[in-house]
């Protein structure tokens, strides 16, 4: 599920390289604000998690929102 | 139509909420940018200008704390033609934090599905459309720029006119509810 999130994530930053899963996303990637919305919505759909708004403060990369989005999913799975 | 997204919510504006929002509005760092243009709105006229020309206007809300973060609004409606002018402003505080962006989305989903227009257009100084330069040229179509339109920061820099397009919006509203039934339907 992963790997189907990157893939994802790299369609909604349509960036001409492939954008890697520990750029920074704003100071690597020049992701806008929209972008790192849209990149969390996606997460949320595809894991089933819903991000805490004070998480946005913190998150830098891909492997950030991956990282805590597999971990809620799985402590819901209990 | 949800007006309750995932962390914001949109809910009416009570005269309890003109104080939060004079704060906001007049504030020096706002009043410039704003619906008042720099002059300042005297607080008992402050409710007139609040609503002047308003369509749809409504609070936006955290969900996990109930705080108002900011205003959005849609203006101007000319029925003729199907336009009308879009505005909005967030608290300080919740400015380019990503999460309250959702609340103009849901407000134009509102708006779209409540109104028959056409357009909704919104003006944004060029250091402003950073936060959200990647919707030019898909969600947003920059219909032309006002040269040197606004003093900011120590210079005059361009004004962007942004037009949102009704059947862009509601295709991508579908296309975003499309991919959510697909995965719905695969197992996490």
């Amino acid at each position: 599920m992963t790997e189907e999130y990157l893939q994802e994530a790299r369609a909604i930053l349509g960036r001409a390289t492939e954008v890697r899963i520990d750029d920074a996303l704003i100071a690597d990637v020049g992701a806008d604000s929209l972008e790192v919305l849209e990149l969390v919505l996606a997460a949320e759909d595809l894991f089933h998690v819903v991000f805490p708004e004070e998480y946005f403060d913190e998150l830098r990369t891909l492997r950030d929102i991956v990282d805590w989005a597999v971990a809620a999913s799985d402590r819901e799975a209990g | 139509m949800p007006t309750k997204g995932r962390r914001v919510y949109l809910r009416a504006i009570s005269t309890e909420d003109y104080d939060w929002l004079y704060q906001l509005e007049a504030s020096p760092e706002r009043l410039p940018w704003y619906r008042h243009a720099g002059v300042s709105p005297p607080p008992e006229r402050f409710a007139d200008s609040l609503w002047a020309g308003v369509i749809a206007q409504f609070a936006i809300a955290s969900r996990a704390t109930d705080t108002p973060i900011g205003v959005v609004a849609a203006y101007r409606y000319d029925a003729r033609n199907g336009h009308a002018r879009l505005a909005g402003v967030l608290r300080p505080d919740f400015e380019r934090r990503g999460w309250p962006l959702e609340g103009f989305s849901l407000f134009l989903d509102y708006v779209f599905e409540t109104f028959p227009i056409r357009k909704l257009y919104g003006e944004v100084a060029a250091p402003n459309a950073e936060a959200f330069r990647s919707s030019f040229g898909s969600t947003c179509v920059q219909e032309g720029t006002l040269k040197g339109h606004q003093y900011m920061m120590g210079s005059y820099v361009d004004t962007h006119v942004v037009a949102i397009w009704r059947e862009t919006w509601l295709q991508r509203a579908s296309q975003r509810r499309e991919r959510i039934a697909r995965r719905s339907s695969v197992s996490p």
